[in-house]
C-alpha cells in the first residue's frame, strides 16, 4: 500500500505542472510555467527570454553536479542546478 | 562633438562593430563580456566628429549588475544610441531594444551576423521592423565590414522612436507581436555546428571532447613556440646577433661599468645568452628568444578558441568540478588567460559577478597559474632532465590550486551568485579578428615586459657591485638553506622574481642545482609573489586591503609548499 502511494507520488511528479527543469530528461520538450520568485533572479532570466510561456527543450545536464542546459528558440542557456530547480515546465513528451 | 553610445546584449559583436566604425582594435571574442573596459574613439564624417563609445554588453538597464550600470549611465549621457543586434536572436534581444526605446534617445538600430540569418533561413523583414519602432535599421555584417558605412551615413537619420512600448508585464507579449510581424523561418538542414553543439555539451562526449582540446591547446602551444624558437629566433639571434654582440663587447672595452650593464660577464670567455645577465646579451635574449615564441603561440591558440565559441562550453562542463573549489565555471575563463600572462587573466575576473569570487580567482591564479614566463622558466630550467620533473611542477602546482581553492571556499565568505550563461553558437575563427587581436596582446606584452626586464637586469648588475646581495643572502640565506634545502642565493634570485619570473631564469642557470632544488625553486618562483605588474593589477582591481590578504596568503602558502616539497621529494 505505501509502496503503491510512494510510486504513484514518484511517477506524478514527473508529468504534473509542478515538475522543473531539472526533473525532464535530456531531449525533452516543454513549456516555461511558472519561475519561482527570487529576487533579482526572475528579472534576469525574465530579461533573457526564459519566461512563462516559452518553449524549452532541455540539451544536456552536465554529470557532476554540474549545470542544465537548455534551448529557447535557437539559443543555448547553461542554468546551474539551483536556478534550474525554480524553472517550473509542464513536460510535452 | 556628438556622443554615440553603443548598446547590445552580450556577444553580439559589438566590439567587432565598434572596431570595424572606429579602425581602433577592441579585443573582441566569441564569449560573452569581453568588454570589460569601456572602449572610446572618434570617428569624423564629411567634417562632423563623432565620439564612439563602446558600452558594455548588457541584457537589461534596470538590473542591478555593474555591467548594467554603466550601460545605463552611457546611455543617459549618449546623444545617438546605436543598438548592436544579433540578427539571429531577434526575439531575445528586442527586450533591451524596447528598455533602449524608453529612454527617447535618438537611435539607429544595427542588425549584425546579417549572413549567419541568411544561412539558417530566417527571414527578417527590415521595412516593417524600422516602420514599427520607427528608426533605422541596418543589416550588418560587422566581421566583414559589410554594411557599416551605411551605418555612418544612417547617423544623421538617427531618430527618437516612436513606438513606446506599454507597461513591463506586456513587454514579451508586444515582442511577439513584433516578431509575428517581421520575422519568418524556413526550414534548413542541421549543419555541422549543430552536430558540433550537441556533442560538447553531451554529458560523456563532451568530457572527453574536453580533455582532447586542453591536451590540444598545451600540444599546439609547444609545438608552435618550439618550432618558432628553433626555426626563426634561435638561428637570428645565434647567427647573426651574436657576432654583432662579439663586435660591440670589443668596442666597449673602454668602459667596464657599460660592458657590464649591457653585455655582462663572459662565461668561459664567451658571451652566453643565458648566464651573461646583461641587458642586451640576456635581457633580450630572455624576453625574444624563449619568453615571445610562447606568448605568440598561447595567444594564438587562445584566440582560435575564444572565437570559435567553444569556451563557454569548457565553462559549462566544469562547472560542477570548479564548485568544488568554491568557483563557477566560468572562471576557467580568467584561468586560461592567466595561463598566459597573470595581468590579463586578474582584469578578466571582472565576468565574474561577485566580488568574492574575483578575489578567490584572483588570488588562485596569481599563486598557482604560470604565466608564459612562468612556464619558460619552468621548461628552461627542467626541459632538460625529461618531461617527468616539468610535469611534476604543474602537477604540484595543479594540487596547490585545488587544496588552496578548497580552504578559501570555508573561509572566505560572501555571496556567490548562480550560474546563467548564454552559449553562444559555434563560428568559424577569422582571420581579420583573430590577427589584430593576436598583435594587440603580442604588443601589450611587449611593452609590458621589456622595460621592467630591463630595469630588473640593471638592478642585478647594480646589486651585484655592492654590497647589498651578499646581505641579503645573509639574512634570509640560512632559512632557505634549513627548511628548503637550497642555497642562500635562492632567495636573491626569489626576490628579484618580483620583478618579473623571466630575469629568475638567468640567475637560477649559473647556481648548479640539484634537479630536487630546481623543482622546489621553479615551483616557489611561480607560487612566492607575483611579479610587479600583477601586484599593481590586484591593487587596481581590489583594492589594497585585499591586496595584503592575498600577500599574506601568497607568502604562506608558498612557505609551506616549499617545506613540504622538500621533505617528500
Amino acid at each position: 500500500m505505501i509502496y503503491l502511494v510512494l510510486k504513484r507520488c514518484i511517477t506524478t511528479k514527473s508529468t504534473d505542472s509542478n515538475a522543473t527543469l531539472i526533473d525532464m530528461l535530456p531531449g525533452q520538450t516543454g513549456i516555461i510555467t511558472e519561475i519561482d520568485q527570487g529576487h533579482g533572479l526572475a528579472r534576469k532570466l525574465w530579461a533573457m527570454g526564459i519566461i512563462p510561456g516559452k518553449k524549452v527543450v532541455k540539451v544536456s545536464q552536465i554529470i557532476g553536479g554540474g549545470p542544465i542546459v537548455i534551448r529557447i528558440d535557437a539559443q543555448e542557456l547553461a542554468l546551474g542546478r539551483g536556478v534550474a530547480n525554480r524553472i517550473k515546465v509542464k513536460i510535452e513528451k | 562633438m556628438k556622443k554615440v553610445v553603443l548598446v547590445g546584449n552580450p556577444n553580439v559583436g559589438k566590439s567587432v562593430f565598434f572596431t570595424r566604425l572606429s579602425g581602433i582594435y577592441a579585443i573582441s571574442s566569441n564569449y560573452p563580456g569581453t568588454t570589460v573596459e569601456i572602449s572610446r574613439s572618434q570617428i569624423s564624417r564629411e567634417g562632423v566628429k563623432f565620439e564612439l563609445i563602446d558600452a558594455p554588453g548588457t541584457y537589461a538597464l534596470e538590473a542591478d549588475a555593474e555591467a548594467e550600470r554603466i550601460a545605463g549611465k552611457l546611455i543617459d549621457e549618449a546623444d545617438i544610441v546605436i543598438n548592436v543586434i544579433d540578427a539571429g536572436n531577434l526575439e531575445r534581444n528586442l527586450y533591451l531594444t524596447f528598455e533602449l526605446l524608453e529612454k527617447k534617445k535618438p537611435m539607429v538600430i544595427a542588425l549584425n551576423m546579417w549572413d549567419e540569418v541568411q544561412k539558417r533561413g530566417i527571414k527578417i523583414d527590415l521595412q516593417a521592423l524600422a516602420k514599427i519602432l520607427g528608426v533605422p535599421v541596418i543589416p550588418v555584417v560587422a566581421t566583414t565590414g559589410e554594411g557599416m558605412k551605411k551605418v555612418i551615413q544612417a547617423l544623421d537619420q538617427a531618430k527618437v522612436p516612436i513606438f513606446v512600448p506599454s507597461s513591463h508585464q506586456e513587454r514579451w507579449r508586444e515582442i511577439g507581436q513584433v516578431i509575428q510581424a517581421v520575422q519568418s523561418f524556413s526550414y534548413q538542414k542541421p549543419t555541422w555546428t549543430d552536430r558540433l553543439k550537441e556533442a560538447t555539451l553531451s554529458p560523456f562526449s563532451g568530457f572527453l571532447i574536453g580533455l582532447g582540446v586542453l591536451c590540444g591547446v598545451f600540444w599546439a602551444v609547444r609545438q608552435i613556440g618550439e618550432g618558432l624558437i628553433n626555426y626563426i629566433l634561435d638561428p637570428f639571434f645565434y647567427r647573426l646577433y651574436h657576432p654583432l654582440l662579439v663586435n660591440l663587447d670589443r668596442y666597449l672595452s673602454f668602459s667596464p661599468f657599460l660592458r657590464t650593464i649591457l653585455i655582462g660577464h663572459l662565461v668561459d670567455g664567451k658571451i652566453d645568452f643565458e648566464q651573461s645577465l646583461g641587458l642586451l646579451s640576456t635581457g633580450i635574449y630572455i624576453e625574444l628568444g624563449v619568453v615571445l615564441p610562447y606568448i605568440v603561440a598561447f595567444y594564438f591558440i587562445l584566440g582560435l578558441l575564444e572565437d570559435t565559441g567553444y569556451l563557454p562550453r569548457l565553462a559549462v562542463l566544469l562547472d560542477g568540478f570548479f564548485h568544488h573549489v568554491g568557483l563557477h565555471g566560468y572562471a576557467i575563463v580568467p584561468t586560461l588567460l592567466g595561463l598566459g600572462c597573470n595581468v590579463p587573466g586578474i582584469m578578466s575576473t571582472r565576468v565574474l559577478e561577485s566580488k568574492t569570487e574575483r578575489f578567490i580567482v584572483s588570488i588562485l591564479i596569481s599563486i598557482a597559474i604560470p604565466c608564459a614566463s612562468q612556464q619558460a622558466l619552468i621548461f628552461g630550467v627542467l626541459g632538460k632532465y625529461g618531461i617527468i620533473p616539468v610535469v611534476l611542477v604543474y602537477f604540484i602546482l595543479f594540487l596547490v590550486w585545488i587544496i588552496l581553492g578548497i580552504i578559501m571556499k570555508y573561509t572566505v565568505k560572501g555571496y556567490r551568485p548562480a550560474l546563467i550563461l548564454e552559449i553562444p553558437p559555434y563560428r568559424l575563427p577569422y582571420w581579420k579578428t583573430l590577427l589584430p587581436k593576436l598583435w594587440l596582446r603580442v604588443k601589450g606584452f611587449l611593452k609590458e615586459a621589456l622595460p621592467i626586464v630591463s630595469l630588473g637586469i640593471i638592478m642585478v648588475n647594480l646589486l651585484f657591485m655592492t654590497n647589498l646581495f651578499p646581505y641579503i643572502a645573509q639574512v634570509i640565506g640560512p632559512f632557505f638553506q634549513k627548511y628548503l634545502g637550497l642555497p642562500s642565493e635562492v632567495s636573491l634570485v626569489l626576490v628579484l622574481g618580483f620583478l618579473r619570473k623571466d630575469i629568475a631564469m638567468g640567475l637560477l642557470a649559473p647556481l648548479q642545482l640539484t634537479v630536487k632544488q630546481l623543482i622546489i625553486s621553479s615551483v616557489m618562483l611561480a607560487m612566492f609573489f607575483p611579479c610587479v605588474a600583477t601586484f599593481m593589477v590586484i591593487l587596481k582591481e581590489l583594492g589594497a586591503k585585499k591586496l595584503i590578504q592575498g600577500t599574506i596568503i601568497m607568502l604562506f602558502t608558498s612557505t609551506i609548499t616549499g617545506l613540504i616539497l622538500n621533505l617528500v621529494l
